[in-house]
């Protein structure tokens, strides 16, 4: 999923009315006070927005963004980073997703660059790594 | 340990109460593959052969997808006791569902020396809304799934105490691959990599004694081996075969491969087929991903046997899924449900230090077993009503209680023979003596085009097609609706 990029805030929060009135409908208990406590707002807010940010860093969104091999290599980066206890870097990792996910700044190709520029660097260490111990 | 047994026990009796609550009723319909297992059992049951007249086949013809045998046996035992009943379909299944729990511990803690990691592995698989899914219905992959579970046991059993064991063990696998298709590509891998992990430890046993066994193991997989690489046993890998499509084979594979590991498919959209979760929430609850996430680095950093194995698990248990579309399918994924629990016991003890954020953890957990519950008993039943085929079997059951009263009954294609053949129930021999012709069963006949009218026939008949074929004005006898209130089908006297 998110191949595009779609999955921002603006989606989002346009998601969350849709979503809410398929759960009060389908079960034809309507909007009782446990429909409201199981299904609001604010969870489905929750849930979508760490679905987004979460999918930004799935491995099959990584693999579609830089083949098989990027995957591999961004595993042994995130592995060598957490192992190295380099928490800058991991830090900027789970940064990256966000300029995408919140639209900040307004410029589309900025927000990308943040995003692949996170992912690539990972994915430029674990080469870094690789080539230390294979060659 | 005394009460190590007693959290394990209060688990096992929660596990039960969420497989054997509402079981008949919940999911809503019966969907044909159960009901053609139900069928097939009942009539090996009653002529000794499946309703293709094959004697006691290792391959069920059915819809021509050869289904994997055990599990129709399995039913056919619990038709001994309950006869040709839904409950007869689902029974096996959450039973298989609820002793995977208590083996999962016994398989944890053989595996990571940990009782506190057991218990919880196991609370996991018996709360997991995964393993709820696929042991609460007809299908065979709860029983497929604890068969591996057994079989890696007794395997581990085998390597630390007696060799011996080693022959329940590939017992267990042997069943595996007979239960169902998916374990027919995976546990033959898995079993190579075991060997290859614990190659050493087995050749530091007495040589005479591991060849008797591996001897005896071998035997059990022999019966199935025909059926294994016969075209009859490859129609379900190659009828959705990623072989043959628009796109090279490989990237298919590939892509399908990864879909298993999407984090969006496993914490928070889970399989979009209404029969294989409730669509709205992931396979498993989102609250796990870090702990999934700690779990994986853990074992990672172990680099250990048991850490091995459940990489393994993980991986080769993607590969039946990428094979064939589509993808990710959580069903043909199922035997990984057990891993992922595993690791998420081992990220929770890893993370949680204190009372309090485990206490916050709870809280969560309840909350989201909450949602799943609400989505599984209220919106899922109704919202994919139709993906269980609901309705067939109350529209069987209503021509079967007013069959008397018409000289035929005049079925339109969309209700499937399978409703009649189940439901009816229609003697096996007959069928067989028919050489299986689905059109004329008794009583009900198969009709294809829409060209009847009324006043033609002077024999009372009786006739059922889709509600969208006739008018509701037209003197309808009965409407036949879904449980959320769809119509499916309109009876009428021609």
């Amino acid at each position: 999923m998110n191949f595009d990029l779609t999955c921002i805030l603006s989606r989002i929060t346009l998601d969350i009315p849709p979503q809410l009135w398929e759960v009060q409908t389908a079960s034809g208990m309507g909007n009782t006070l446990l429909v409201r406590l199981l299904h609001n707002k604010l969870s489905v807010l929750i849930n979508n927005f760490s679905r987004c940010y979460v999918s930004f860093l799935s491995p099959d969104f990584i693999a579609a963004s830089f083949s098989i091999l990027g995957l591999i290599l961004f595993l042994v980066g995130l592995y060598s980073l957490i192992s190295r206890k380099k928490l800058i870097w991991l830090g900027i990792l789970l940064i990256c997703p966000l300029p995408v996910l919140l639209e900040i700044p307004k410029n589309v190709t900025l927000r990308g660059t943040f995003l692949y520029t996170g992912l690539g660097s990972v994915i430029l260490f674990g080469l870094y790594r690789c080539y230390k111990k294979f060659f | 340990m005394k009460k190590t047994f007693l959290i394990l026990f209060v688990i096992t009796i929660i596990a039960s109460i969420l497989r054997f609550y509402d079981l008949t009723k919940n999911p809503p319909g019966y969907y044909w593959d159960e009901v053609a297992i139900g069928y097939n059992a009942y009539s090996i049951n009653q002529t000794g052969k499946d309703e293709w007249g094959a004697k006691f086949p290792l391959l069920f013809r059915s819809f021509n997808d050869y289904k994997a045998p055990l599990y129709i046996y399995a039913v056919a035992f619990s038709q001994k006791f309950l006869g040709p009943t839904d409950l007869s379909i689902r029974l096996p299944s959450a039973i298989t569902g609820i002793l995977s729990v208590p083996v999962l511990f016994f398989l944890t803690l053989e595996l990571l020396k940990s009782s506190k990691i057991a218990l919880t592995t196991s609370f996991l698989l018996a709360t997991s809304s995964w393993h709820l899914q696929f042991s609460r219905i007809g299908f065979e992959g709860a029983l497929a799934l604890l068969l591996v579970l057994c079989g890696l046991l007794f395997f581990l059993l085998a390597i630390r105490k007696n060799i011996y064991l080693l022959i329940p063990s590939l017992l267990f696998f042997a069943l595996s691959i007979m239960a169902y298709h998916a374990e027919k590509i995976f546990t033959p891998l898995f079993l190579a990599s075991l060997f290859f992990f614990f190659k050493k430890a087995l050749f530091e046993k007495p040589r005479k004694k591991l060849i008797i066994v591996i001897l005896i193991g071998t035997i059990f997989f022999l019966p199935y081996l025909p059926t294994y690489f016969s075209s009859e046993g490859r129609v379900r890998l190659t009828q959705e075969s990623i072989f043959g499509q628009k796109e090279p084979a490989n990237i298919l594979f590939i892509k399908n491969y990864l879909s298993n590991f999407s984090l969006d498919y496993l914490f928070f959209r889970g399989d979009q087929n209404g029969r294989h979760s409730v669509k709205k929430l992931g396979e498993l609850f989102g609250w796990q991903l870090p702990f999934v996430l700690v779990g994986l680095w853990v074992l990672v950093k172990n680099r250990n046997k048991s850490s091995a194995i459940i990489f393994a698990w993980l991986l080769l248990a993607a590969i039946p899924v990428a094979l064939v579309r589509p993808a990710p399918h959580a069903y043909r994924n199922f035997i990984s449900v057990a891993a992922w629990e595993m690791v998420c016991a081992v990220g929770i003890w890893k993370l949680i230090k204190n009372y309090k954020t485990a206490f916050i953890i709870f809280v969560i957990a309840v909350y989201s077993f909450a949602v799943y519950l609400d989505h599984y008993y209220f919106h899922a039943k109704k919202a994919y009503a139709a993906d269980w085929m609901d309705g067939n079997k109350e529209a069987v059951l209503y021509l079967k209680s007013v069959e008397k009263n018409y000289d035929r009954i005049l079925v339109y294609k969309d209700l499937p023979p399978i409703y009649i053949l189940f439901y009816g129930p229609y003697d096996p021999a007959k069928l067989h003596f028919s050489n299986h012709n689905l059109d004329h069963l008794g009583k009900y006949q198969y009709f294809h085009k829409f060209d009847l009218q009324r006043g033609q026939s002077k024999e009372r008949t009786l006739v059922i097609v889709p509600s969208w074929a006739i008018s509701s004005s037209d003197n309808i006898l009965r409407e036949i609706r879904m449980n959320n209130g769809d119509p499916l089908y309109r009876i009428y006297e021609l």
